[in-house]
């Protein structure tokens, strides 16, 4: 169940989404930094190079955690965190099943949220 | 960059109206009573004035010609007009930039103005990553994003200040107090167990960390201080430095969310003012949360890093102290007034340079440190750190 509006995907980011809808969460990768990015931009941040897109592992630390209104349809406090993904680019999202312990530091995996109008939403829990 | 340093730029003028929780007026309406009460404190006529910097109103979003509506509607005619979208830092941003314009020619005589009433009429729309990468996946506005700060900062170094923050909250309600122009709603006392007591919002942030939005304007008068001369204006105030930084770290070498660019624009007003941390008599940092003031305290380079809260409890920083900080309340104690909210420590503290702090006036002004800071960014620190040091005449 999604907090508010589903997202609606632009010309930037429709390739974000529909790896989403496979279950897969793409990164714009830059070849020739050698070098990933998240959200979806235009143009990649650390050259004038082409960006291609790559599926992400899902594997991630966690950087902060803070409290979020509960997920409906969730068991679990409601909490929301960033993520350092292994390949570089830092997630926002929810995480789910969350210890009262959970702090910076911790290892986290990437999970999907059951698809919304053919919209999946991602989110992380520990690993 | 220290364009500023020959101090042949004078702020003459400064203005602020009451700030009111849920007014029902409208900015333009706030702005035309902030223009009289700034050119009547300088002496001026609107026809003296040429050159006009505003900022955006989250009461007028929408309104692709908003300055232009504002200079026409208040009776101002520009040989330069700027509008500024740095959020809390527009206003600060403002000064500067109409320093810039006035040496470049474009203009002699510019009003800095601010009015928002967001909490009347709120017609804002973050796009963006906000509505795609955000709100969907339980965003839920700033609170969140200074709850995951505060998150990472706890992490780093073994937990919160919270009583150096509850020693703030305390200091900028006293101001408040003393602040006629404060919201009333906040002009109630406070004590470290209210605030250590306060509801939590976004652990480890609570009730009394956070702003609340009001409606509001202010205005400050920037000129060269030849012509303030020619006026017979004898109290000024000198922009000295200026520095911003926006988009700090855009390829994430940093993993510590923690630094924020006021890590590289801190130190490079200091150095332009020629100044060290200890030479600021008085400290106005951008506070729409608490939290806020700590980090920009040790980015800037007055407590080590992990170490504002000891700089805090470690020394007097009330109207009295020896280390002021946001005398009138800031807007943690007197309110924001939505992208107004960066005029309000500007204008305390050119007023305290200029001597008009009246029951607030503090002992020892010879110099501020006024900052601003704009929007949030993607999962780590805010968009915009601005610095701008104020020396009196």
């Amino acid at each position: 169940m999604a907090d508010k509006a589903l997202p609606e995907p632009t010309d930037v980011s429709r390739d974000f989404w529909a790896g989403a809808a496979r279950g897969e969460f793409m990164l714009q990768y830059d070849a020739k930094a050698g070098r990933s990015q998240f959200f979806p931009r235009p143009v990649s941040q650390f050259s004038s190079g082409n960006l291609d897109w790559k599926a992400a592992t899902g594997g991630g630390t966690l950087l902060a955690v803070t409290g979020a209104a509960p997920l409906q349809g969730v068991d679990g406090p409601g909490r929301v965190g960033i993520v350092k993904l292994d390949e570089g680019p830092r997630v926002f999202a929810r995480v789910l099943k969350a210890g009262p312990a959970l702090a910076p530091g911790a290892r986290m995996r990437l999970t999907w949220l059951e698809p919304q109008d053919g919209v999946r939403l991602y989110a992380f829990e520990p690993a | 960059m220290s364009f500023l340093r020959d101090k042949d730029i004078a702020i003459v003028a400064c203005a602020d109206t009451k700030l009111v929780r849920r007014s029902g007026r409208s900015a333009m309406s706030l702005a035309g009573d902030v223009l009289d009460q700034a050119l009547g404190r300088a002496g001026l006529e609107k026809k003296d004035v040429d050159g006009f910097a505003s900022t955006l109103a989250m009461s007028e979003a929408g309104n692709p010609f908003w300055t232009n509506l504002v200079a026409e509607s208040l009776g101002l005619s520009t040989s330069w007009t700027q509008l500024t979208d740095l959020g809390g830092a527009s206003a600060i941003g403002n000064v500067a930039r109409a320093a810039a314009a006035i040496k470049a020619g474009f203009c002699e005589t510019v009003v800095c103005l601010a009015a928002d009433a967001p909490s009347t009429r709120d017609l804002s729309n973050q796009t963006g990553y906000r509505t795609e990468f955000g709100d969907p996946f339980g965003y839920s506005g700033p609170p969140m994003v200074f709850g995951l700060l505060s998150s990472a900062y706890a992490h780093k170094y073994g937990g919160l200040p919270q009583q150096a923050l509850a020693r703030l909250a305390v200091a900028q309600r006293n101001g408040a107090l003393l602040n006629p122009n404060a919201c009333d709603v906040l002009r109630v006392p406070l004590t470290e167990a209210d605030y250590l007591n306060s509801r939590m919002i976004a652990d480890p942030i609570r009730m009394l960390d956070c702003v609340m939005r009001c409606d509001g304007a202010n205005a400050v008068i920037v000129t060269t201080t030849a012509r303030a001369k020619r006026l017979g204006v004898t109290r000024m105030v000198h922009p000295v430095a200026y520095r911003e930084r926006t988009n700090f770290d855009p390829t994430q070498e940093i993993d510590d969310i923690t630094l924020s660019g006021f890590t590289m624009s801190g130190p490079e007003a200091l150095a332009d003012a020629g100044m060290a941390p200890g030479d600021i008599d008085a400290f106005y940092p951008y506070d729409d949360f608490l939290i806020a003031v700590l980090l920009q305290l040790e980015q800037i380079g007055f407590a080590p890093p992990g170490g504002g809260g000891d700089f805090v409890l470690g020394r007097d920083i009330g109207i009295g102290g020896a280390f002021p900080i946001n005398t009138s309340g800031g807007q943690i104690s007197a309110g924001q007034p939505g992208l107004a909210g960066g005029g309000v420590n500007l204008v305390e503290a050119v007023a305290q340079l200029l001597g008009q702090g009246g029951e607030r006036q503090i002992a020892r002004a010879r110099n501020a440190m006024v900052t601003g800071i704009g929007a949030m960014q993607y999962a780590r620190n805010w968009g915009t750190s601005a610095v701008l040091v104020l020396e009196a005449a």
